[in-house]
């Protein structure tokens, strides 16, 4: 299989790619093709939104927001107020700029070789396959092509509806949003593509590990429930310690 | 099987593909308006206060700065700061040594006058035998003319002689008089009932006394039953202030009580209006305001305090939320059947819509002042009535802001010209522009100052505060 041919074929057919992932020999490509790809589309996708004048508006509003609540705990002047406001909302818009440009090339770079590690620890050392870690970073990297989908669906979605949080999930039933509620939080954790990573991912090590599907998932799905537990929880937790020294 | 995969492939991206065109679609075909998020409340009535919020002191209504009026060495000084006095009692005695001598010496002349006097009594009547036993002699032609006019003369001199004694005797009485006064001033006592609330000397220190101003102070005496507030007013806010007024004060000593206060007195001059150059200085124009106090307690000179004056009550008045007001350029006007058009800049295109004035009236009061001024724009409308070409070129001429609210109606926000009354900290008055139940954007202040225009889009959210409150219930 050529190399656009297992970049497409990871949506239709991933089974016969990751078969063929573990037969063949270590190739980079695999994974490096798939980041650079991610890294692209992200860095236009993250241009296009920021061209949108509803989200420019918007994001304006949660900077806004979130200077008011101090202000009112604070007990500003106005003038004062307003200084923090310009302040504020100067470098929300380049942090949000950086975030654009240096997380796409963290996630296109250090998810494969983070992930993969888990996959080949659970593989290698519970399933006791017979692969290298490379592999698993191969999979993880040619998973990442959803991620590329995702990021084109997510874009679209945000231009099409004018929010910044629009993904394809749950939160897309949420009318106003807050990252700072619980069950905002949660319901913006079912995401179809999310998911779909996920089964890809099991699929993948069932392959390489040469075990069922159904065990790998489980595993797969297992350890991101409690990876994603536990930041829940850490987060939570953080949040009542801040409020408690804000008094 | 390879006929089943290559099925599944053409389904797979057939969904996909299909996903796509359809959010591209949305995307192209989907207006998006820039929806602002607003707070709003109802227009209600009320009663309302208006306040003038001031920081001073406070003061005793009657203070009596004891001075000396001789000079010398304090001999005795029977009192202690803080301690009651009544009317009458010695405060301060001054070293009266050097005044009695004074006083005997006055004395001793005022009898060497009256001898000097007694002397010209006897003079005189001598003078007056001599010069009518000679003047008999003189008729009968027994005396020669140039020896009577001696007698005439020594007459007339002891006359004079007598008079000079009478008034060195009065100058003498005078003598003794003023030198008595030094020595009864070397004896302070207190002018009324009050506690020394001051002392500045102590027993031994010498005191320089004068009595035409004020010698050292030795101490401030005050009737502390009697306390009143002295506050600094701006010039923009004592206008507003009259006597009788009622104020609530809070004393920082006494943080968990109001007190009720009543104006008494206010400054005609501003504080620095004596000062050399104090029409250039830099600092605000301040009046002294007093405010009797209406409650007895333990305060003591000097304490601070912050005063609310009431300088205006409504009653049932239409109100709405303090940041709902704010202030935009006039709606461009419509143009004439004549063709002149008195046109502005459309506000959509303009940078003025984006700058507003929130709340005019200066408040004195740290808490409640909301002076926030943005640039205004420079797309200005012209003049009603003038004939001004329609044109894309900023006016040179500002033109003067209104007062508006936005009125909620539907998802779309209407800007009303509305006046204004009095405001409290919360609240304005409305009392012409609005009615009662209309529903008016009454946050976020980003918007309301700056975002909002006529038929501009809004959807209604919490405020931060809110949400925050909201968040930690259901946690």
């Amino acid at each position: 299989m050529s190399l656009g041919g297992r970049l497409l074929n990871v949506f239709a057919t991933p089974g016969d790619v990751f078969q063929e992932v573990k037969t063949a020999g270590v190739s980079a490509v695999n994974w490096l093709a798939p980041a650079l790809i991610l890294i692209a589309v992200s860095w236009v996708s993250s241009w296009l939104i920021f061209s949108q004048d509803s989200i420019k508006h918007q994001l304006s509003e949660i900077t806004d927001q979130a200077i008011q609540k101090q202000i009112e705990k604070s007990h500003m002047s106005e003038q004062q107020a307003e200084q923090s406001r310009a302040i504020g909302e100067k470098w929300a818009v380049i942090m949000a700029k950086v975030a654009a440009v240096l997380v796409p090339v963290f996630g296109g770079f250090v998810t494969p070789f983070f992930c993969g590690l888990i996959l080949w620890l659970v593989g290698a050392k519970v399933f006791k396959g017979d692969f290298t870690f490379m592999k698993a970073v191969e999979v993880v990297g040619l998973v990442n092509m959803v991620s590329v989908l995702d990021v084109i669906v997510r874009t679209l979605l945000i231009i099409g509806l004018g929010n910044l949080y629009a993904a394809p999930g749950l939160v897309l039933l949420v009318k106003d949003f807050d990252p700072q509620n619980t069950v905002h939080g949660l319901l913006a954790l079912v995401n179809v593509t999310t998911f779909w990573v996920l089964a890809l991912r099991a699929i993948g090590l069932a392959r390489i590990s040469s075990v069922s599907f159904t065990k790998a998932a489980l595993w797969v799905f297992g350890i991101w429930a409690a990876y994603t537990g536990f930041f829940i929880g850490l987060g939570v937790v953080m949040r009542a310690v801040f409020k408690r020294m804000g008094g | 099987m390879a006929k089943s995969k290559k099925r599944r492939r053409i389904l797979v991206f057939s969904v996909i593909a299909l996903a796509l065109v359809g959010l591209t679609a949305v995307v192209i075909l989907k207006k998006r308006d820039i929806v602002t998020t607003v707070q709003t409340e109802k227009v209600t009535r009320r009663d309302l206060t208006e306040m003038v919020m001031a920081n001073g002191r406070v003061q005793p209504v009657l203070q009596v700065k004891i001075s000396a009026e001789v000079s010398g060495e304090i001999i005795a000084l029977p009192v202690k700061e803080g301690q009651s006095v009544k009317k009458g009692d010695l405060l301060v005695k001054i070293k009266p040594d050097l005044y009695i001598a004074a006083v005997n010496q006055a004395k001793a002349l005022y009898e060497s006058a009256q001898a000097g006097k007694a002397q010209s009594v006897a003079n005189l009547e001598k003078a007056e035998a001599d010069y009518v036993r000679n003047k008999n002699l003189f008729e009968h032609k027994l005396l020669s003319e140039a020896d009577f006019i001696g007698f005439k003369a020594a007459d007339a001199i002891a006359k004079a002689q007598l008079e000079s004694s009478l008034h060195q005797v009065e100058n003498a009485k005078a003598q003794v008089a003023s030198a008595q006064d030094s020595l009864d001033k070397t004896i302070i006592t207190s002018p009324l009932t009050a506690t020394v609330s001051k002392l500045s000397l102590q027993l031994g220190e010498r005191v320089a006394g004068n009595t035409m101003m004020a010698g050292t102070e030795i101490m401030t005496i005050a009737d502390l039953n009697e306390m009143e507030t002295r506050v600094d007013i701006g010039e923009n806010d004592v206008v507003r202030i009259a006597p009788g007024q009622k104020a609530r004060l809070e004393v920082d000593a006494f943080k968990k009580r109001k007190f009720n206060g009543a104006v008494t007195e206010i400054a005609n001059s501003s504080k620095d209006a004596g000062q050399m150059g104090g029409g250039s200085s830099q600092e605000a124009t301040k009046f002294e305001v007093r405010i009797r106090i209406q409650e007895k307690e333990a305060f003591r000179p000097g304490m601070s305090v912050t005063a609310e004056i009431e300088t205006c009550y409504r009653t049932n008045a239409l109100t709405v939320p303090f940041a709902s007001v704010t202030t935009r350029p006039p709606k461009e006007k419509e143009k004439k059947a004549d063709g002149k058009v008195a046109v502005v800049a459309d506000p959509s295109k303009t940078n003025s819509a984006k700058a507003g004035t929130n709340a005019l009236a200066a408040k004195s009061s740290p808490a409640a002042a909301i002076t926030n001024t943005l640039a205004a724009g420079t797309n200005v409308p012209a003049a009603d009535g003038t004939n001004v070409a329609k044109s894309d070129k900023k006016s040179k001429d500002a033109v003067k802001q209104v007062e508006v609210v936005f009125v909620v109606e539907g998802d779309h926000a209407k800007m009303v010209p509305v006046k204004i009354g009095i405001s409290d900290d919360n609240y304005w008055e409305i009392t012409e522009g609005l009615t009662e139940g209309q529903e008016v954007v009454s946050g976020n202040f980003k918007a309301i100052t700056r975002e909002l225009e006529d038929g501009k889009k809004i959807r209604k959210g919490p405020s931060p505060s809110d949400k925050e409150k909201a968040g930690e219930k259901k946690e």
